[in-house]
């Protein structure tokens, strides 16, 4: 009893994870189906990627606001160019995912501007480039095509999609507890000015963890792209958002130096479960804005009564 | 001399900026200066100009309020739901509706001691989805045709949104230098350990420019009904960007402490006019966001500048 009590202690955000999957399990039995369990992993794909990109640049203390606007111009570049080439489908979308991260990553780190308005002005950049240069139309991709063959691949019976995500978590994880790398960003997220006299270069772990963030735009716009061979110039809008709500609610601190990749997973499925469980409630499509509004405001709550309660 | 002018320009940047679109524009095209335009861009702006004061309040405290464009939003639904009972009711319904909000925010702000960024990004999206909900994601609009007569009524030929705009910018930069609560707003900004051990009531502070944001946003959202007569979920999206672009471009630091109301509006009316120079262009809207993205940035770096010189001084 006492084990299960510290169990819940420690990991709150997961056990709430795991009673919400209980109640609505015995709540209802449409939720506990195969399909519907398959159904949320395949939902969660992209905003599982990109909330681990967005996890590590606020685990460094900052945020990035840009990774909607950037999903839907590197949807629409992977899925145009998979009409010539599909090695120009997965590059392309990379190098501009790199270039708008380090762009992010050095205006931040050398410039020690406020991260959100600066990445809210990017976004702001991106839309209107998406919109000037698609004119509002919907990129549509060849059915049938090596483009496509990405997402239909198979490991071990496992959608290549979900091997993929799967294994981005386990290399991020990786990187922010096992390497030095990772020390110095959560050090960088702690405190800024410390990790400076400490002889930290900010300027490189912020560029690399913002690089590291676009860079998890453009796979997750690549699998989305040759899953779905659709993008319209807003598909990514309210990404950022939903990835924000998700790494809260998983334990992740907006303050910076807390948190981890696995608390951005058990955000992401709170998230998924929550949504996926309001909509087998039959709750009206307009009620998720305002639950994910509620999730943030309760996540940033409770995360300061812990502190508060611990200090 | 000459290095007496360049400070002045330097000084005056923004204000040198405007006269020098203002120019060209008027070479390029010479309707750009005339009555009617001028009279057009003011109208334009002065929806999110009487945003611009609470924002300018908030910006100088150091705090920051991401949810105005939805405060203003859910402001339209609760107008043109009372205006069926009058125009009065209607004002009011949409003051009172930003004002609940703003104590709301203010108060998570100040006693749960929560960065105001994070709490008011929390309520943006929370709102958004209230107005969704209550709109049942469509637009709706009013009956009352009363209401949208506030819009037309003019005062010399002068909107009168424009003298309202006018008369709050001026009132709010009054209270902003000659009162004690005014000389407050800038201890706190600059220093708010500092200024609670100078006796200061630093948390009533913050939460009246909460409250005083969030019922400009409602009065925002009565001005936005009258001219359009409509509410829905996707009128405030942009609002955040553009109005806290126009605080930061105008010279008010984000770091607290520094600007005023005044320098707030000279940033809206250059974002005001770049606006108009592009439409008078025919750039198409996508431009727009480009522009205003990139100003945004722009701003955003030399304040860093400014802020850094300020302190290695």
């Amino acid at each position: 009893m006492n084990r299960i009590k510290k169990f819940t202690k420690n990991n709150p955000q997961l056990t709430l994870l795991i009673l919400l999957i209980i109640i609505f399990s015995i709540l209802m039995p449409a939720f506990r189906g195969k399909n519907n369990i398959i159904n949320i992993l395949k939902q969660s794909t992209t905003i599982s990627i990109i909330s681990y990109g967005v996890a590590l640049v606020v685990i460094g203390g900052n945020l990035d606001l840009s990774v909607g606007a950037l999903l839907s111009l590197t949807l629409g570049l992977s899925i145009s160019m998979s009409m010539h080439n599909v090695a120009l489908a997965i590059l392309v979308p990379l190098g501009f995912a790199i270039v708008v991260g380090f762009v992010n990553g050095y205006i931040v780190g050398r410039f020690r501007v406020n991260s959100i308005i600066l990445t809210l002005g990017m976004m702001s950049v991106i839309n209107g480039i998406v919109q000037t240069y698609r004119k509002g139309n919907i990129v549509i991709g060849m059915f049938g095509g090596a483009y496509q063959a990405i997402t239909d691949a198979k490991v071990f019976g496992i959608p290549s999609y979900i091997v993929v995500y799967i294994s981005i978590a386990i290399l991020y994880q990786f990187i922010l507890t096992r390497t030095v790398y990772g020390r110095q960003l959560i050090l960088m997220g702690t405190n800024r000015d410390a990790a400076e006299i400490a002889g930290i270069n900010i300027r490189k772990v912020t560029i690399i963890s913002f690089v590291i963030c676009g860079v998890s735009v453009a796979v997750a716009s690549i699998l989305m792209g040759a899953r779905l061979l659709q993008g319209s110039t807003n598909t990514g809008a309210g990404l950022e958002f939903d990835a924000l709500t998700a790494i809260l609610i998983g334990g992740v601190s907006i303050e910076g130096g807390k948190g981890n990749i696995l608390n951005a997973m058990i955000g992401v499925f709170l998230l998924a479960v929550i949504i996926n469980g309001l909509t087998l409630l039959n709750v009206p499509f307009a009620w998720r804005n305002v639950a994910k509004g509620l999730m943030i405001l309760l996540a940033i709550l409770t995360e300061q009564f812990l502190r508060t309660r611990n200090a | 001399m000459h290095k007496n002018i360049i400070l002045k320009i330097i000084e005056h940047r923004i204000i040198t900026l405007i006269a020098m679109i203002c120019i060209v524009m008027f070479a390029i095209n010479g309707s750009f200066l005339s009555f009617t335009n001028i009279i057009s861009i003011l109208m334009k702006i002065s929806i999110e100009g009487i945003i611009v004061i609470g924002m300018a309040y908030l910006i100088i405290l150091g705090e920051i309020d991401l949810s105005v464009g939805e405060i203003m939003g859910l402001s339209c639904f609760f107008v043109i739901f009372f205006q069926q009972f009058g125009i009065v009711p209607g004002v009011i319904a949409g003051i009172v509706c930003g004002l609940a909000v703003g104590i709301v925010n203010g108060i998570l702000v100040v006693k749960a001691k929560l960065p105001s960024i994070a709490v008011t990004l929390g309520m943006m999206i929370f709102l958004n989805g209230i107005i969704f909900v209550l709109t049942k994601l469509d637009s709706i609009s009013g009956t009352n045709p009363a209401f949208s007569k506030i819009a037309v009524t003019s005062i010399a030929g002068i909107p009168a949104f424009i003298f309202v705009m006018i008369i709050l910018i001026l009132i709010f930069e009054l209270i902003l230098r000659k009162t004690s609560y005014g000389r407050n707003i800038y201890a706190v900004g600059g220093n708010a350990q500092a200024s609670k051990y100078a006796n200061i009531n630093v948390d009533r502070i913050k939460i009246s420019a909460f409250i005083l944001t969030g019922a400009l946003s409602g009065l925002a959202g009565v001005f936005l009904v009258s001219r359009f007569n409509i509410a829905s979920g996707a009128l405030g999206a942009t609002t955040p960007l553009f109005v806290i672009t126009a605080v930061l471009i105008g010279g008010v630091s984000l770091s607290g402490g520094e600007g005023n109301v005044f320098k707030a509006f000279q940033g809206l009316l250059l974002v005001g006019v770049v606006e108009n120079a592009m439409i008078m262009l025919k750039l198409y809207s996508s431009i727009k966001l480009i522009v205003m993205g990139l100003l945004l940035i722009l701003t955003l770096i030399i304040d860093s500048i400014h802020t850094a010189k300020e302190i290695y001084k």
